[in-house]
């Protein structure tokens, strides 16, 4: 399976925005993908931060997906909703 | 913002295309409609005349502050929009609620 | 001569009704174009339009409204206004034109299916005119933008815009065709007559006139309010449709047709009204908010004579309350980030004067829109110009065709509302446009958004050249740029210097 559309909500941005994901891709890789298309566009940095990714859900309050795993092993879908959103490099 | 939408909930009347008709319907129609308190905004391009529950426009009195005699017909010229309902005769325009909230 | 009094003679004028020897009733009006709601005929003969004209005195106002329209171009067509007028003045009228001119004859044929398949006399004659009256309104806009059409080649989209796949005409055809063309005569004159005619095109053909008449432009301001005069007058064949439904136990299915029609309307025309009240409009010459607007015009005026009929408020209006303050803000920030994608050029004009005004006017604006405008700003001053420009696209809903956004910063709001549909994934941008789906998927669920056509292959391959070229950029006219050639950040810059 190639590349296929993902819909980034990234934390703060306006516009909801479809990236192309890998299925080998990790999620830091889908973050920095995601990052590209929001950060110093429409979104101001945040150095020292760390993005993470967890589905989009009604609560705002998923579990994240672990850095490392994959877009295939994640399962996610053409047109998955996932949020990126800024955490402290300490916290869990 | 909502208490302005309030206030004003049994508003009916005529907007107008900025003109002599405007100016002589504002005129005609506080005489047709004793009584009545008129709100009336001059927005430049349109004039909004506006009241509670019912008010009429009468082609005589019309015609009379005109200077010239108007048909009613004649009116939807410079008819651009109304707040509530309309109703049309040869002699006047009423606009009216039927129900007040 | 002695005339007689036209209330004398009205019924039987308009009342062109007969017994059809050849064919059935049913025959004559099937009910998928005339009335499928199965209210009997003799209902229908009550039906009883509220704005009463006759043909002769219709051709007689008619013209006089057309000869000041017309004179008023003419006298005014050798100013210079057009030379001197604000870029961002250029792109309300180019936005408009696009949006509005060829969308008149969607109308006028709307009008006609009304003319042949009105189940009543009298409606079939009211529309009569109400079919001539969009005739009237196509070719005036397209004749007034033609003369601008030398000084500017994007002019062109008046005639051209809907023979175009472009993104913003998609999301304008979506909804014309929904509730314009492919509606039987009883439910188009609920939704077209009444929920889009009676409330919405006001904010267009007078909200724009006050701006218009301030920027100097009388020309435009005498064209559009002339053309709402008529609207005024045709709009009033919704109000008996209705009550005739809800006198037949229709109540339900008439408040659908308002409910679906007004939201459909509701997303194009923030954009269309919306963005050149709060933003286009030089500060100076800006009248009322695109917000006090709509509470004169929609939340108190409309929603009132929504009442009056019978009918409920629509179940979503609180989220219209919300959608007012935030969803033209959004596409503000859409469309100028997109800009190559449009025809006209949209100033960005968020200057400090322009963001204290929108502050005011909109408490909250710059701790969630300011945000957004903060990192382009902050770009511009530091030369990273082409960091303004997305290398990607927004997710656009599938109703409203529009890019998927809500309020940005700390409020975040921005969600995709999703549904499973035969196995197929939706996108909507809120619940009204994801209910309207559900109301009925057979008649929605084929369309593909632009960004589902980058993925079934219709654009191949995706990539953001050929997008443009898709949506007719660089074939009608250039795309847009900012109006204003980045001149709205020199307050910051002046700013930082002081
Ligand atoms: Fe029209
Ligand atoms: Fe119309
Ligand atoms: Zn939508
Ligand atoms: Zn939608």
């Amino acid at each position: 399976m190639s590349a296929f559309p993902i819909l980034s909500r990234f934390q703060f941005d306006c516009h909801v925005k479809v990236v192309e994901a890998e299925p080998a891709q990790d999620m830091d890789a889908l973050a920095a993908a995601c990052a590209y298309h929001s950060i110093g566009l429409h979104v101001a940095d945040q150095p020292g931060k760390i993005l993470r990714i967890r589905p989009t859900t009604d609560g705002d309050d998923a579990e994240p997906w672990p850095r490392n795993m994959t877009v295939g092993e994640a399962g996610l879908k053409h047109y998955e909703c996932i949020d990126i959103y800024f955490t402290d490099p300490g916290a869990a | 913002m909502s208490g302005s939408d309030d206030a004003r909930r049994n508003s009916v009347g005529p907007v107008l295309r900025a003109g002599e008709v405007a100016d002589a319907v504002v005129e005609a129609m506080q005489q047709d409609n004793p009584g009545k308190e008129f709100v009336i905004e001059n927005r430049i391009a349109y004039v909004r005349v506006e009241t509670e529950g019912e008010c009429f426009i009468r082609q005589e009195t019309l015609s009379e502050a005109l200077g010239r005699p108007i048909t009613m017909p004649e009116v939807e010229v410079n008819l651009t929009s109304f707040a509530g309902r309309i109703e049309t005769t040869d002699t006047y325009m009423r606009f009216y609620l039927e129900k007040t909230l | 001569m002695a005339l007689l009094d036209r209330s004398d003679w009205y019924d039987i004028a308009r009342d062109t009704n007969w017994s059809p020897g050849f064919v059935s009733r049913d025959d004559m009006f099937p009910a998928e174009l005339s009335d499928p709601y199965g209210i009997p005929e003799a209902e229908w003969e009550t039906f009883d339009e509220p704005y009463k004209v006759s043909y002769r005195e219709y051709v007689k106002v008619q013209r006089e409204k057309d000869s000041s329209a017309y004179s008023v171009k003419a006298a005014l067509s050798r100013s210079k206004f057009h030379d001197e007028a604000d870029e961002g003045w250029a792109a309300v009228l180019k936005l408009h034109y696009g949006a509005v001119a060829l969308t008149e004859y969607q109308a006028s044929q709307f009008q006609a299916r009304m003319v042949r398949f009105g189940p009543s006399p009298s409606m079939r004659n009211m529309a009569t005119y109400g079919m001539l009256d969009e005739l009237r309104h196509a070719q005036l806009q397209l004749f007034f933008p033609h003369e601008l059409l030398p000084r500017d080649r994007q002019y062109d989209w008046a005639h051209e815009a809907a023979h175009t796949k472009n993104w913003a005409i998609l999301g304008g055809r979506h909804a014309m065709d929904d509730i314009m063309m492919c509606r039987d005569a009883v439910t188009g004159a609920v939704m077209v007559s009444f929920a889009f005619e009676t409330g919405l095109t006001n904010l267009q053909m007078v909200g724009l006139s006050t701006d218009a008449a301030n920027m100097g432009d009388f020309t435009f301001a005498n064209l559009i309010t002339s053309i709402q005069s008529d609207e005024a007058r045709h709009a009033q064949l919704g109000s008996p449709a209705i009550e005739i439904m809800i006198k037949n136990g229709k109540k339900k299915e008439a408040q659908l047709a308002v409910d679906v029609a007004f939201w459909r309307m509701w997303r194009l025309f923030a954009i269309t009204v919306g963005i050149p009240m709060d933003y286009y409009i030089p500060l100076e010459q800006r009248h009322m908010s695109f917000k006090e607007f709509m509470h004169e015009w929609i939340i108190r005026q409309y929603d009132r004579q929504v009442r009056d009929l019978g009918l409920e408020t629509p179940w979503y209006w609180d989220l219209l309350k919300d959608d007012i303050e935030n969803h033209h803000h959004c596409q503000q920030g859409g469309i100028w980030s997109w800009r190559p994608t449009v025809w006209w050029n949209p100033p960005g004009a968020v200057g400090p004067r322009e963001r204290e005004w929108l502050e005011e006017k909109y408490p909250g604006w710059n701790d969630s829109f300011g945000t957004y405008w903060d990192v382009i700003t902050d770009n511009l001053l530091n030369d990273r110009e082409e960091k303004t420009h997305p290398e990607c696209i927004p997710i656009i809903c599938n109703m409203c065709q529009i890019p998927i956004s809500n309020r940005p910063g700390p409020a975040w709001k921005a969600r995709v509302l999703q549904l499973e549909h035969d196995g197929r994934r939706y996108n909507f941008c809120t619940e009204p446009c994801r209910w309207i789906f559900t109301t009925d998927p057979e008649r929605y669920k084929h369309h593909e958004s632009i960004v589902d056509r980058m993925y079934s292959g219709e654009i191949d391959p995706p990539t953001l050249d050929n997008v443009l070229t898709y949506m007719g950029i660089g074939v009608v006219s250039e795309g847009g740029r900012d109006g204003h050639d980045y001149s709205w950040v020199d307050g910051f810059r002046n700013q930082a210097a002081e």
